[in-house]
Formats: C-alpha cells, sequence, structure tokens
C-alpha cells in the first residue's frame, strides 16, 4: 500500500528546508577558501608563483614548488585550515611555492602548450633555484599539473630533485577509457577552437558533471539536512565556490591537449613533441612518487600507473590513496596519512 | 529589455542597444566577481563609460547614413515593381509550397517531436502525396520556359533586398540569444556562492515536485496493490516525463530553440524568393519518398537521407535561374546563408536524434524504480517515501546514462551535434560581421583576434630576445676569464 500521509509530509519538509534554506543561505556573507598565508614573489603574465609564509624554518632546505591543473582552480590544496593538504605539508616541514595559472581569456588564446611548460613552469623553477641558490628543487603536480610536471621534467631532469605526482592522467589509451577520454577519441577539437578561442571552463563542468548525472540534483539532499550545521554548511560551500571557480583553457594548449595526449597517445608512444623536439620519458630519470586515489572516477587509476613502465627513474614509487579523486586533497586521511608520508619521501630524498 | 518600440526601430538602434546591455551585463558580473579589487572597478567604470559614448556616437552616425540607404532601397523596389508583380502569384504559390514543407521541417525542431518521430514521417508523406497535383498545376500554369522569357533578375533582386532587410528582426533575436540574462534574482544574496547553493535547491525541490507529478496516477493502482510493469506503461504521461527529463539535462535552452526557430522562418522567407523549380528533381525526389521503408529503420537516419534529397533536387531547380543572375554580393550572402539553414536542419535532426536517445534511456531508468516498486507492492510492503523512489531514480539514472555515455554511439552522435553547433555559431559570427559590423567603427571579433595574435608573437620575441641577452650577459665574463 501507499502512505501518501507520509509522502505528504516529506514533501512539506522539503519546502520548510528549502524556506529555511533560503534564510540561513542569504545571511552568509563570506565564503573564504585558500586562507594560508602566501606572498607573490614572481608573475608573468596572468601567471603568478606565490611562496607560503613560515613561521618556522624550514626542515627541508630544498623548496617545493606546486602545480595545478590549468583548468582548476590550486585553492583546493588550501580549501579550509583543518582541510589543508598545502598546510599539512608546511607544518610537516616544507618550503612550498605554488603556482596560480590565472584566468585566461579570448586574448590568451594562441599560448600553447609550450608556453605553458618551457615558459611560464619553466620560468617559475628557474626564479625558485636562482633565488634560493641550488640547481634542484622538488617538485609536486597535481591531475593535469602532474602530466605537464613529468613532461618538463623529461625535458629538464637536471632541474628536479624529485617528482611528486597526484592524481595525474599519463595513459590515454583505449584499455583505460572512461566516458571523458572516450569522448575526446571523437570530439571536433579545431572547430571547437577556431570557433571558440578559449574552451569555457562551463563546457568543460558540463562534461565532467556527465561521469554522475545525479550529482547536482542529490548533493542538495544532504545539504538541506546540513542547513542547522553550520559549520558543515560552510564545508560545503567552501567546496562549492571552488568548484564553480573554474578557469577557461586557451584554445592552442587545448588543442594539443586532446589531439597529442588524449587521442594520440603520444606521451606513452614516445611520439610527443615540445617545441619541435621529442620528449623521452626514459630521461625522466628524477626520483618518483605517482600518487593515485583507488576510487577516482576522473582519471583511471591504470592511466596513472601506466607510466611507471616508461620512465627511466630507479628509484619509483606508486602509492594507492583510498579515496576518491578530490579526496586526495580534502579527506581525513589525506592530512593524517598521504601529507606526512609524501613529506618524509621527499624530505628523504633531500 | 525588448518594448513593442522596438518594432520600429532599425537594425542598428538594435545592435547598439543589445551591445549596450551586454556590456551592462558583463560589467555587473565581473564587479560582483572581483568587488574587493577597487582598482578592477575604477578600469571597468571607466571603460564602461567610454564604451557607451562611443556605441552612441556610433549609432547617431549610422542613423544618418542607414536613412539613405534605406531611400536608396525603396528607389530600386520601384524600380522593380512591374516585374515583381508579373511573378507576384507565382511567387505567392511558391511561398504555400516552400511554408508546407518547412512547416514539416519545422516540427523536427519541436521537442515534442521527439517523442514520436514517426508522426513526422506520416505528415511528410500525406504532405507529398497531397501538394504533387497542386505542384503540378502550378508547373503547368507557369511553365519554366514563360518564366525565363521576362526578366526574373528585378523580381529575384528585390525579393533578396526584402529578405536582407528582414535580419535586423533576426540580429535582435540572436544576440538576445547569446547575451541572455538570467533576472536579478541573486542580488538578494550577500554572497554568490551561497545564491547558487539555494538556486540548486530550489531546482532539486523543482524536480521533486516533478517527480511526485509523474507518480500521482501511479497512487491509486499502488493502493489497490496491482501496479505492476504494464500499469506504469499505460500510467506514465510520456510527455511529463520527457519534460522531467529535459530539466534535468537541461536540454535546448528556449533561446536557442527561439533562434532556431527563427532562422527556419527566415528560411521559408528565403525560399519565397530563390524557390524556382524544375518538375523532374521534384518528381524525383518524390519518388525516392515513397520508395523509403521508413518504419523499418533509424528514422532519424531515414529523416537526414531525405532531407538531403530535398536539399538537392531544390538545389538542382534553383540553379538555373541562379547563373541567371550576376554573382553580387546578395547573391553570395543568400548562398552562405543557405548553407547555414542546411547545418541548421542537419543539427535539427540529429539533435532530436540525440534527444531521442536520451528519452529512450529515461525511459529504461523510470522502468527500473518502477519494477523496484512494484516489487515492493508485490512483497506487501508499504511506499512511504518519494524522496526514496525519486533517489532510486537518480541512482538508476547514473548507471544507465553512464553507459550510455560511454557507448560509441552516443559518444559520436553528441561530438557531431556539438561540432555542428559551433560551426553554425561560427559561421553565423562571420557571416554578421561581414554584413553589418564591417560597416560600423568598432572592431570585429576576427579584427580583436588578429591583434591578440600579434600581442601573443611579439611577446613571444621579446622574452626571446631577453632570455639571449641574459644568456650572453651571464656568459661574457666567463669568456674574459678564459682569456
Amino acid at each position: 500500500m501507499i502512505n501518501t500521509a507520509s509522502i505528504y509530509k516529506e514533501l512539506f519538509t522539503t519546502h520548510e528546508k528549502l524556506q529555511q534554506g533560503y534564510h540561513t543561505l542569504k545571511g552568509i556573507e563570506e565564503v573564504e577558501v585558500a586562507t594560508t598565508p602566501k606572498e607573490l614573489v614572481w608573475e608573468c603574465d596572468k601567471v603568478k608563483l606565490y611562496h607560503y609564509i613560515r613561521e618556522t624554518p624550514p626542515k627541508c632546505a630544498i623548496p617545493v614548488l606546486v602545480s595545478f591543473a590549468i583548468m582548476n582552480r590550486h585553492d583546493v590544496l588550501d580549501l579550509q585550515p583543518d582541510r589543508s593538504l598545502i598546510k599539512k605539508l608546511l607544518e610537516e616541514g616544507l618550503d612550498i611555492y605554488i603556482i596560480d595559472w590565472g584566468y585566461p581569456t579570448r586574448a590568451d588564446q594562441y599560448l600553447t602548450m609550450e608556453d605553458y611548460i618551457l615558459g611560464y613552469l619553466n620560468d617559475a623553477v628557474d626564479f625558485i633555484r636562482k633565488k634560493h641558490k641550488v640547481d634542484k628543487i622538488h617538485k609536486m603536480g597535481i591531475c593535469q599539473g602532474g602530466l605537464f610536471s613529468m613532461i618538463y621534467a623529461a625535458i629538464h631532469p637536471e632541474k628536479f630533485k624529485t617528482l611528486t605526482t597526484f592524481v595525474a592522467p599519463y595513459d590515454f589509451s583505449d584499455t583505460n577509457c572512461n566516458m571523458l577520454y572516450k569522448w575526446t577519441k571523437y570530439v571536433d577539437v579545431d572547430t571547437m577552437v577556431d570557433s571558440k578561442g578559449v574552451i569555457s571552463a562551463e563546457m568543460m563542468n558540463s562534461a565532467f558533471s556527465m561521469l554522475k548525472p545525479s550529482m547536482d540534483i542529490s548533493k542538495y539532499f544532504g545539504v538541506m539536512d546540513m542547513l542547522s550545521d553550520k559549520d558543515k554548511l560552510m564545508n560545503f560551500l567552501r567546496m562549492e565556490k571552488w568548484k564553480n571557480d573554474c578557469p577557461d583553457l586557451t584554445g592552442e594548449m587545448y588543442r594539443k591537449y586532446i589531439k597529442d595526449l588524449f587521442r594520440d597517445n603520444k606521451l606513452i608512444n614516445g611520439t610527443f613533441e615540445m617545441d619541435g623536439k621529442k620528449v623521452d620519458l626514459k630521461k625522466m630519470t628524477v626520483p618518483f612518487l605517482n600518487v593515485y586515489a583507488t576510487e577516482d572516477n576522473i582519471i583511471p587509476n591504470e592511466s596513472s600507473k601506466a607510466v611507471m613502465d616508461h620512465i627511466g627513474s630507479k628509484d619509483k614509487q606508486l602509492y594507492a590513496f583510498p579515496g576518491g579523486h578530490i579526496g586526495v586533497f580534502v579527506g581525513a586521511k589525506s592530512q593524517k596519512e598521504l601529507a606526512p608520508s609524501v613529506a618524509k619521501w621527499v624530505m628523504d630524498r633531500s | 529589455m525588448e518594448t513593442t518600440n522596438n518594432k520600429s526601430k532599425n537594425l542598428v538602434d538594435l545592435m547598439m542597444e543589445t551591445q549596450s546591455n551586454v556590456l551592462d551585463k558583463v560589467v555587473d558580473t565581473t564587479k560582483k566577481l572581483t568587488k574587493d579589487i577597487p582598482f578592477v572597478n575604477e578600469t571597468l567604470d571607466k571603460g564602461h563609460k567610454f564604451y557607451k559614448d562611443a556605441v552612441q556616437t556610433t549609432s547617431d552616425l549610422v542613423e544618418k547614413s542607414s536613412k539613405s540607404i534605406h531611400d536608396t532601397t525603396n528607389e530600386m523596389n520601384q524600380n522593380t515593381e512591374n516585374a515583381k508583380n508579373y511573378f507576384e502569384q507565382w511567387f505567392e504559390n511558391q511561398m504555400t509550397w516552400a511554408k508546407s514543407i518547412f512547416n514539416t521541417n519545422n516540427n523536427a525542431s519541436n521537442p515534442s517531436f521527439a517523442h514520436n518521430p514517426t508522426d513526422w514521417m506520416n505528415n511528410m508523406q500525406n504532405w507529398t502525396n497531397q501538394n504533387n497535383s497542386y505542384w503540378m498545376n502550378i508547373m503547368n500554369t507557369n511553365p519554366f520556359q514563360q518564366m525565363m522569357n521576362t526578366n526574373p533578375y528585378a523580381s529575384l533582386q528585390s525579393k533578396m533586398n526584402e529578405g536582407l532587410n528582414q535580419w535586423s528582426h533576426y540580429t535582435k533575436q540572436y544576440f538576445d540569444l547569446m547575451n541572455g540574462g538570467n533576472g536579478e534574482w541573486w542580488k538578494q544574496f550577500s554572497n554568490l556562492t551561497a545564491a547558487d547553493s539555494f538556486k540548486g535547491m530550489n531546482q532539486m525541490n523543482e524536480s521533486l515536485s516533478k517527480f511526485y507529478e509523474l507518480w500521482i496516477p501511479m497512487f491509486k493502482s499502488i493502493q489497490d496493490k496491482n501496479f505492476n510493469l504494464d500499469t506504469f506503461k499505460q500510467l506514465l504521461n510520456p510527455e511529463k516525463y520527457k519534460e522531467f527529463i529535459d530539466k534535468f539535462f537541461h536540454f535546448m535552452p528556449d533561446g536557442s530553440r527561439k533562434m532556431m526557430e527563427q532562422i527556419n522562418q527566415s528560411f521559408i522567407q528565403y525560399m519565397k524568393q530563390m524557390s524556382e523549380s524544375g518538375l523532374n528533381t521534384f518528381s524525383g525526389f518524390k519518388s525516392q519518398m515513397q520508395n523509403n521503408p521508413w518504419m523499418n529503420s533509424n528514422p532519424f537516419s531515414q529523416m537526414m537521407e531525405m532531407y538531403t534529397h530535398w536539399r538537392t533536387a531544390m538545389n538542382e531547380a534553383v540553379s538555373p535561374l541562379s547563373r541567371l543572375v550576376e554573382e553580387n554580393s546578395s547573391v553570395k550572402q543568400a548562398k552562405i546563408w543557405n548553407d547555414i539553414y542546411d547545418q541548421m536542419l542537419q543539427f535539427n535532426i540529429k539533435n532530436n536524434e540525440l534527444q531521442y536517445m536520451m528519452y529512450q534511456h529515461g525511459l529504461k531508468v523510470m522502468e527500473n524504480v518502477a519494477e523496484k516498486v512494484a516489487t515492493k507492492i508485490q512483497k506487501g510492503e508499504s511506499i512511504d517515501s518519494i524522496i526514496k523512489i525519486f533517489q532510486d531514480w537518480l541512482m538508476a539514472g547514473d548507471e544507465i546514462y553512464s553507459s550510455l555515455f560511454q557507448s560509441d554511439e552516443y559518444s559520436k552522435l553528441m561530438t557531431e551535434v556539438s561540432s555542428l553547433q559551433l560551426k553554425i555559431k561560427q559561421d553565423v559570427d562571420k557571416q554578421m560581421e561581414k554584413m553589418f559590423f564591417i560597416h560600423l567603427p568598432v572592431a570585429t571579433r576576427t579584427e580583436m583576434d588578429e591583434v591578440y595574435k600579434s600581442i601573443y608573437d611579439l611577446k613571444k620575441m621579446y622574452r626571446q630576445m631577453e632570455k639571449t641577452n641574459t644568456v650572453e650577459k651571464t656568459e661574457e665574463p666567463k669568456s674574459t676569464k678564459k682569456k
């Protein structure tokens, strides 16, 4: 039988919660993310380099440069004080710099992958080496930022002491396919780039949301139940703020990214080129820590792990993080287990 | 916002007004996003004022010149009046014919069409049968040779001018679409993230309510304990369910739909001017249609094939006459727009195929949920929560839709539709620039892209020189030391 009274009550309660949500959310003034203090130390065009301010001297004299994916903001690494991978790595004694890729506009549409990797990233690396008077620094790259760091490390292994990547895609072959990988095989990237100049974050996000279509609806059931818990609500809002704050991608960079990496899998096949020169992963001889998330629904595990067989590093290690793609930065285990382990691995090689 | 007064405004006014509105919106949004950065806001304010002044000056300037263009066009139309009269009746007939077929085609852009594409096929078949004799009459009373003995150019030219003048309305529609806003509801919130979250909650609530509405007809059979998949199929309102899925996946927004309707209307007008036809090609087309086994295979590929044949027939029919017309800019423009319409029709058909695919899988999702409910009823369990059913729907949806999205069939079609959409926008933008913006004292997007490219190249060159210089400076002392 059907319990109509219970169903009506449910509907009324939902409406009441919506009303409560209106009043609660209306009163929220500020949703702050990335509050760990840092100072701007270098910039070029829209790209900025920040240095996190430490209260105590670092335990490790060799600095670490962190770079995130260009299509997302790095703020998720420092979402809030009790969910901050950066803060935890600082507490463990690392001296950290981070690249802010900025928000490209149509005026930046011609920026290529070479401009990002051999230009901005290279200049930021050299700036830190010069400032600290060291030949080599530690490098950490996240997701697409990990892939770009790997490409750079294969070209300039002499500049890195270690390379750590988190949830980074390397192998784009069919066997490692998820929906996004498959779509890129068919997408008319030339028309997309030629007509739009920059690839909008909105377009990228709508593709990501198709991985789990219900997500944008079902998450609000949870929100309705946390309206009276300010802390939980603020946690949710911080994450929402980060998710909604996505930069567009420059067309030329996107063209090469999709065609050469996603579609032709050139990096793994050994045919990938930067500025006309072949990128040989065997030349990536830097000690390497590869962190992947076992429940990652964006980057298939096989795509991350595959690179281990192609690089030249003798000192290389896989780290399986039990969680999802974003859990690597904001999950409880990220703070308690991952950050200390990574910091130790880096310091052991300083 | 558009008012009735806008109808009397000229194209330039509308374009200027739209640009101005767009700028206001951009400035407002940027201010919101950068509210803590006074420098940005100050720059925006100054830039805003400068741009508004420029727009006003441009508007005044163009109003003066457009008056003389208007007078010239009138004169030209008057000169061709006699020739036009001769063809008036003939064109009216053509228009009726063209309208008829395009109304049929327009059904392809109607969302309800996707529910049952075979209806569209039947309509098309009926239409063909009815109109064949009508067409024969037209051709018999207005033989092609007789038309050629008169002056078709004048009439055609006049009609083309008429068609081009109609673009003002279309332009307004186009910019409204590209720059449409969402109201100002969010202003009552202090924080945009909080406002977005409220919007999300509201949408979730709306989806739940619509889901509940879908299930109301089934409550009685659940109460009577005779709910099963058959009763579910009888009681589910497909139209309402389609609306629900549309909302869930945010299918083609109203603005896009309006744009397509508008373009299709313009197409009818265009056909009124250009549809000179040959009987043989039409007969061939009709025969092709009659031989097609519509119902036995994918209706969308049949539809595409039919459209391609129709278009070939039309092109063959029009081409003898169009060759008589001097290849001037109007004719070139007409040809380009013809290709754009072609892409638009292809987009409509493929987009409907994509949506049809989604509805088919949407039905599978609902069936999956209905099966769960029926199993519960059979076990004698009570249905206490519509939220639970809704959440089951969401979970089943993730599974079923994810497998669809991962399929080659969907991936290919989706990227094809997306590519067509981008091509249409790209081509329309290019033509708008050529037809209108190139004459205005504002930089077009193409010109701006060229500027961006030059700046990019110069910056790159400068950095290269800077780096070379630094390397040389560092190397100099070393070489001195060696000596």
